[in-house]
This record gives C-alpha cells, structure tokens and sequence, in this order.
C-alpha cells in the first residue's frame, strides 16, 4: 500500500493497531476453550487451511506484487485435484495433498502467464475473471462434480485401504494436528523465500523491474516462480479445507472467498506473515466463538479492511515497528538527544577480487559467461538506433570505452544519454546496431543477461529498491553471485545458508566501509539522496562488474561529496581496474577525471575525444550554451539549450 | 436473430453498469468492485418494501434509488476522500471492502431463501421476431437510451459536467482551474451509485433469484463491457454492454447442451478480457493512455 498516506496518521495508527493487535488474539484465544472442547475440531483444520491460503496470497501480493482476485479459483483446483484423486480412486488424502499442490502450481503458472504483460490492477482483473469462471464455469462440470454438479460430491480422509479418519474427537484432533504441521511447513518454505535471493529478486521485481533487471534479475522468471510457489500454496490449501469438510464443491470457491483472503493479507499487513497468520486463524475462528457476530463475518471483515486502507496502510503486521520507533523516539528525547543525519564522506569500497566473481559465477549455468577477451576495447557501441514511435531518441551513435579508463558522456537534457546507457545494459531495445562488450555482441540479450556479463548500471534516480532495507539491498545487489539455485532455495539446502553467510558478510563490510552501521536496517526510502547514491555505487561494485556505467552520480551529493567523487572514481580506474562509463551534468567533474569525453545532442554524438579537445570544440559550446545562429534551425532546440545553460549554471 | 434480440436486451444492463464503472474509473483511477453489489442492495430494499411490505413497486424503486446515492456518497466521504494520494490498486481494494462490507450486509440480513425480484411493470410487453419482449425489457431499452443521452448532455453540456471530465483529465489542473473536487468526487459517486440502482432494478424479474453474491457474474459483464470501452470512454462502455450481452447470448446458445461445460458466457468473458486487455487494453473506443 501506498505510503504516502501513512504518515499524518502515525499516532493514530499505533492506538487502533494496539487495540487490534490485542483484541484479535484475545478472542482467538477465547475461542479456545470451545476448539479444546471438540466441538469444532473442524473449524479449526479449516482454519489452519484458511491461514495457509493466506500465506500464498501474501507470498503473491506482499512479497512480488502481483494482485490476485481469483485466488479461490486455485483453492478449488487443489481441493478438485485431491477430490478426484482420492474419491474416485480410493486413495489416501496424503497421495491427494501433494497432487493438489502440484496442480494448484501448474494452473497458477498459467494465470501467471498474462502477469507477463499486465500489471497492478489489469492483472487484478483477469485474475478476478479467471476466479469466476473456474466457479461457475470448470468446477461445476460434470467431467470434475459428476452428478451432483455445483454441489459437488464427498471427500473422505482415507489413511490406507479402508480405514478412514471419521468425525471422532480422536480422529479430528489427528487431522487438525496434520493440518498444523502442514502450516508450520508451508510457513517455512515462506521463510526460506523471504531469506534467500528468491525473496529478495520478488521484492525488488514488485518496486522497478528495470531496477531488478540491471541487478541481474530474470523478472520473467521470479514472476513465475512467484505465481507457481504461490499456486501450490493455494492448491494444498484447498485440499486441506476439502479434506476437513468431507467434501468438495464448486460453492465453496466463490470471489467472495477470494476477496476475503486479500482482505485477510492487507489488513495483517503486506509481507508480515506472522500477523497474516494470526489474521486469517482470526477471521475463521472468531464469528464462531463470538455469537454476537456470528453471520457478521465478512462485514466485519470488509470494515476492517476500509479502517486499514485509509487509516493504517500496512496493516497489523507494522505494530512492532511502530512501538520500537515510538520507544526510541521517547527515549531520544528523554536523553535530549538530537538526530544527526550527516551524510558520511565518499569511502573506499572493499571489493571482490575479479578471479572471487568469475568463481561464482561460473557455479552457476547461465551459459553467458566466458573468459576475458583481453581485447583493448571493453565496450564498443557501432551505429545504434533508438526509436520510440515518431521520435528517434538515439540517432546511429558509436562510442568506445577502453580497457581501464574513464569515459564520460555528457550533453544537453533529452540528449538521449540515459536513453543510450539503457540500450547499452538492455532496458531497450536497438532499433539498429550492434553493442559489443568483451567482444561478444551483446544486442540481442537481455538486460539481466549483460548484468550477469559484467555491465553494472545505476540509475539517474537511484538504482536500488527504496523501501527494502540498506542491508537488504546490498543483498539484492548480489544475486548473481548466489551460488544456488532456486528449488534449493526453497528448501534451504545446507549450501544455501553458506552461501547467504557469504553475502551477509559482503554486505556487512560494505555496510561498514560505507560508515552507515546505524542505518543498515533502514528502509533505504529514509535516507538521505546523497547516501541513497553512496549505497546505490557500494552495490554496483559488490558483484566486481568490468564496466561500471553510473547515471549522474554527483545528483543529489551533498558539494563535499561530489568533489570527492573525481577522487574516488580514479580509484576505480587505478586501484581495482575498473573501466567506468559515466553521464554527468557537472562538467567540471568529467574533465576533472576523464581520460575520454563524447558529447550526445539531439541523439547524436557531436564530438568526442579528451577533455581539452572537447572543451575547444565549437559544437558542444553550442550545444551548451546555444549557438548565436542555431544550426538546427528549431525555436524548441533553442529553447532547450537555454534552459539547460541555466543548469550547467547552477551546479 | 432471437439470439440478437436476447443478447441485446440482457446488453443494457451491462451497459448501464459498464457507464457507473467508466465514470468512477474516469475520476479516480480505480475500478469500482462493488459497482453492482449496491445496486444489488438497494434491490433487497425493493423487495423489502414493493415485495414483501406490498407498497407500489415505484415506492420501494424510489427508496431504492436513495439508499444506493446514499451508500455510494457515505463511501465517497469516509473513504475514497482519504485516499486521493493513494494508488490505483489501494484505491481499487478500497472498493473491494465496500463490496465484501455490502455482501456481507445482504448475507447477513436476507439470508435464507432467495428473493423474487419485484417487476417494476405487469402488463404489457411485445414480440419482435418471435422473441417476446417483457413489460421490464421495454422500459430497460427506453431508460438504457434515455440515461445515454442524459449522460452526454450532462457530461459535455453543462459546466459542472465539463468540471467533471476536467478533473477525470487531469486532477491538478482541473483544480488549479477552481473545480471544486470534493464536489466533484462526491457527484460522479452519486451518478454511479443511481447507475447500478437503475441497472439492478431494471433486471427482468424472470431471470433469477435475488440471491446474495447474484450480482457477481452482472458484475463481471459490465467489467468485460467497461473494459472494451478501454474504462474510459463512456459511449464505447455502452457499445461494449451491448456487445458483451449478444457475446453472452451466442455463447449460450451454441454451448448450452454441453453438460461438461456449465455456464460457458464466463468462458467467453474471461476470453474476451485477455483480448482486450492483451491486444488492445485501449478499448474499442478509449485512447491509448
């Protein structure tokens, strides 16, 4: 949810957030003593089935982003799935389970397949259609219900041959405990998502997917597994909730129960799954236990998701947050301490060796990588084209980076340079021309791909996933470097944890060299520009790239800083080899340390060479400055320049 | 030609809910969820009053009508107002819980057995090509084209419906104009909120039952009709009811005896909203934002 609602309501917030978050386990608890009775074992399995749909609907929508409204639709696959499995064939619900998931995973693949070219509320939408029709349009044929069309037929819970778990106290309270293990499981398998780059590339596809892609992220793929992790949730829930209720049918998948599940994560809070968790075991147990709102349950349901949305946009789940900042704040004050938010001097930056980055590479199979070329030239751009519809943003430029140097690119405003640097790493696409980096063409491959080459990027508005954290995003930065893979991830396989160990200890040196110990676990939204960019560079160095492109680095750099900034990018070059392309709007700085210069207008390149040559050259004065007769002949040309002295005039 | 006339019939009232969602769609960004469900409300209070209480059916209409407007201005004020910096999606889960809240309402309060709709007309009703056409269908049709042109005057006529379609353009200019946009917001909810009422109303009683979660599907139908008029254009959401309800009529017709397959116009539907919003998420008439 937005945030931007969220701060004039912050003292608001934690009241109605503390009232929820005792009252809501309160009455989950007095709900107990009737659970313990046996009288509603089977709510309580339901319930427990009700938790994990909720789970992977967090997984979808809290962690990647993706809105679905048709999540009941899966529910009802999985429960299907078993439904068929073991009814008709006279098989134990636990062959049925697993079915279920790998059914519910396959039909969430294919509605993950539109995700590919929607977003936000369109995806919303199909899904929402796709929930309807599966309700009244699959489930209810006679190939899946049989006879007994919308309502269904019986799901007994076979253990072996002919024994089966019956409606005993016994018997329910063994199922209601299989239930349990069930959640703890899935609840793991969240955890192993959230704690590895799985976690981690989901996050940062849900904030920018160019930000994600120029880290080395295939969104494609994490958007998938999102929606196939997510499905075989959802599926294996369905099957525990069709298994707990001796029967399946169609009624039971409704858009209302879809709806219910979103309420559900957003009034816990996106991607708290704790506070998820107890929310969804809330909602089911409670209008049972409670007689006065017995029959009231979505209602009370829906009202709380309107308080949440207007009044506490990240839900149940921010409580704790909320209450350590409140304590420090207090504590702050009592001290009579003030907050200083200095911004730190540019430091070094500890970096892997080249020979660490090629190792781990090359554990993983990407099939992009080879050996150095050794060839003088790293990066060579010949002849490339950029159209959007009418307007040709870059118009046949070539450029050339040397081995181990500093190039810079600068030019007036819609020159076309930022334009150039997203053809060079990918974000679009070259009309024409050929990019070569290490002699390999490189034109044709995606932006993830060339990040895994060794191209690393930032942003000219800051390349990095503002609302994780400082730490985490110097995680996200290294996932090309993660040695595993994404089933083991899921898993958390012993090899997976070292290799986190490894990152953690990375991103903690970086964190220390940077000097921003105390704002390690802050969202990186709260600090300052300037830090943002120091940050923004520390993760373009971690995966030890060959090319180091930076998008007007000294933006928001506090002056001290960016003076410093010449100094450190020869470090670059001198001490850790590495060659650096860099648009800057501060031309003091670029002449300042670069050994080649090109000037972009109008997306041609008008001159290049060093920096003496091209401060004489008549045409980039022009271009700066404006020209007594303008060459182009246009009053928006002109306009354009002028409006751009002014800013090369206040830097 | 029977299936035309079905379909084209069943098409106004997927037309009028496609306008109430283009018009909210237009002023706020966000789809309303619950676009059908208040007017499905209001309908409960029809019965209430015209089926169950026996007062004259315009009676139970007219209290219908303001208990929709009411729902629809109380949700303006307590929440979308809170949320004009908020997000598409934060605003659209918004309306999300106005629709759980008022299904949750109908279940609660009318839960039993389904409810017959009450007939606005009994006597009446003509046959066209061999189809015959209910007292109700009559008055859908002349409402369905009274409320387009009513609309269109409104909308590019008067100055507050130029404010409107202003600030649907662009919020901040339109403000910086002087359009008052609380008033704003609050009308085009209002105008929405007695859109779904007239809709619902306006059902031919023979159809169904007044059951809660009936408007579900109606709802998917006016979406699909609102998609194709790309959300924001108000004549393509009209075209585009019209367009879905004769989809919905062939579909029918063609698959209805295949058991395997129930229900196979949500087929279609789902079929229609991956084209549309795959190949051409502008609509048939909307401009490509």
């Amino acid at each position: 949810m937005s945030g931007a609602t969220a701060a004039p309501h912050r003292k608001a917030n934690l009241g109605v957030l503390l009232l929820l978050s005792i009252a809501l386990p309160l009455a989950t608890a007095s709900a107990m003593p009737k659970l313990v009775s046996g009288a509603n074992w089977q709510l309580g399995a339901e319930a427990i089935a009700t938790a994990v749909a909720a789970v992977s609907v967090n997984l979808l929508l809290g962690y990647a982003g993706q809105l679905s409204l048709g999540h009941a639709g899966l529910l009802g696959a999985g429960a299907f799935a078993s439904g068929v499995i073991t009814s008709r064939n006279d098989l134990p619900f636990w062959v049925g389970m697993p079915t279920a998931l790998v059914v519910g995973a396959l039909v969430a693949l294919v509605i993950g397949l539109p995700a590919l070219r929607l977003r936000g509320l369109y995806l919303g939408i199909v899904t929402l259609v796709f929930g309807i029709a599966v309700e009244y349009s699959v489930l209810p044929g006679t190939w899946l219900s049989g006879a007994g069309g919308s309502s269904g037929f019986p799901l007994p819970k076979r253990v072996w041959g002919s024994h089966l778990l019956t409606d005993s106290q016994l018997d329910s309270g063994i199922y209601l405990a299989i239930c349990l293990v069930l959640l703890v499981v899935v609840c793991a398998v969240d955890d192993n998502v959230v704690r590895t780059r799985l976690g981690r590339a989901m996050r940062a596809l849900k904030e920018n997917e160019a930000v994600a892609a120029a880290h080395g992220i295939d969104v494609t793929r994490y958007k998938l597994l999102a929606f196939v992790v997510s499905g075989g949730m959802a599926g294996l829930a369905g099957a525990m909730d069709g298994h707990a209720k001796y029967s399946v049918s169609s009624e039971s998948y409704t858009l209302l129960l879809s709806l219910q599940l979103v309420t559900i994560v957003i009034v816990g809070g996106l991607g708290h799954r704790r506070a998820v968790v107890t929310t969804a075991l809330a909602f089911t147990l409670l209008p049972d236990a409670i007689g006065a709102v017995q029959g009231y349950q979505y209602a009370i349901g829906a009202a709380l998701l309107l308080v949440t949305v207007t009044r506490n946009p990240n839900g149940l789940g921010e409580l704790p947050t909320l209450i350590r900042d409140e304590l420090g704040r207090r504590r702050a004050a009592r001290a009579g301490e003030v907050e200083v938010d200095d911004e730190p001097a540019l430091p070094q930056f500890g970096l892997p060796g080249a020979s660490e980055r090629s190792v781990a590479l090359r554990a993983q199979s990407h099939g992009v990588l080879r050996e150095p070329s050794g060839r003088a030239n790293l990066l060579e751009v010949s002849d490339v084209t950029v159209r959007f519809g009418g307007l040709t943003a870059v118009d046949h430029a070539s450029l050339v980076v040397p081995r181990g140097q500093i190039v810079g690119l600068i030019g007036p405003n819609g020159a076309g340079k930022s334009t150039l640097f997203n053809a060079i790493s990918g974000l679009v696409r070259c009309e024409s021309g050929v990019v070569c980096f290490d002699a390999t063409q490189i034109q044709s491959l995606r932006a993830d791909q060339r990040a895994r080459l060794g191209i690393a990027r930032g942003f000219q508005h800051v390349g990095l996933a503002l609302d994780l954290s400082l730490f985490d995003n110097l995680l996200l930065a290294q996932h090309q470097l993660a040695s595993y893979g994404d089933t083991a991830a899921l898993v958390m396989a012993p090899h997976v944890g070292r290799s986190e160990a490894d990152l953690r200890a990375r991103a903690s040196a970086a964190v220390a060299s940077l000097g921003l110990e105390d704002h390690a676990d802050k969202p990186l939204r709260n600090l300052s520009g300037g830090q943002q960019r120091l940050v923004e560079m520390a993760s373009l160095l971690l995966t030890g790239p060959e090319l180091v492109m930076l998008d007007e680095p000294s933006a928001g750099m506090s002056p001290g800083a960016a003076e410093r900034l010449a100094e450190r990018l020869r470090d670059l070059r001198d001490s850790l080899g590495r060659t650096v392309l860099i648009i800057e709007h501060n031309v003091p700085l670029v002449f300042d340390c670069c050994d080649l210069v090109y000037v972009l207008d109008a997306g041609v390149v008008v001159a290049s060479g060093t920096p003496a040559e091209v401060a004489r050259d008549q045409r980039v004065i022009d271009a700066y400055f404006g020209a007594q007769v303008d060459l182009s002949g246009s009053q928006h040309a002109r306009t354009r320049s002028e409006s751009d002295k002014s800013k090369v005039a206040t830097r | 030609m029977q299936t035309i006339v079905v379909g084209l019939i069943a098409g106004t009232i997927y037309a009028l809910l496609a306008a109430g969602i283009t018009l909210v769609y237009k002023a706020t960004r966000a789809v309303n969820f619950a676009q059908a469900e208040i007017g499905t409300l209001a309908l409960y209070m029809t019965w209430w009053i015209s089926g169950k209480h026996g007062q004259p059916w315009w009676v139970g209409a007219l209290a219908a009508l303001a208990v929709g407007i009411a729902v629809a201005l109380l949700f303006e004020r307590l929440v979308m107002r809170h949320l004009v910096a908020a997000s598409q999606i934060t605003k659209t889960v918004a309306t999300i819980g106005l629709l759980g809240l008022l299904t949750g309402l109908e279940a609660r309060w009318f839960a039993g057995s389904a409810k017959v709709f009450p007939a606005p007309l009994t006597h009446g009703g003509i046959t066209v090509s061999g189809v015959l056409i209910s007292p109700t269908q009559e008055l859908a049709v002349v409402v369905v084209a009274v409320i387009a042109f009513a609309l269109a005057v409104f909308l590019r006529g008067t100055r507050f419906g130029l404010a409107i379609l202003a600030s649907a353009d662009d919020p901040v200019a339109a403000q910086l104009m002087g359009v008052p946009r609380a008033r704003v917001s609050a009308v085009t909810w209002a105008i929405a909120g007695a859109l779904s009422v007239i809709a619902c109303l306006l059902i031919e009683p023979t159809v169904g039952v007044l059951a809660p979660g009936f408007a579900s599907t109606l709802f998917i139908n006016g979406l699909t009709a609102a998609l194709l008029g790309g959300l924001t254009s108000l004549p393509g959401a009209f075209a585009g009811g019209l367009l879905v309800g004769l989809a919905e009529a062939e579909v029918v017709a063609h698959f209805v005896q295949y058991t395997q397959v129930p229900g196979p116009q949500n087929l279609g539907m789902l079929a229609i909203v991956l084209i549309v919003l795959l190949a051409r998420p502008q609509g048939l008439l909307g401009a490509r934002e």
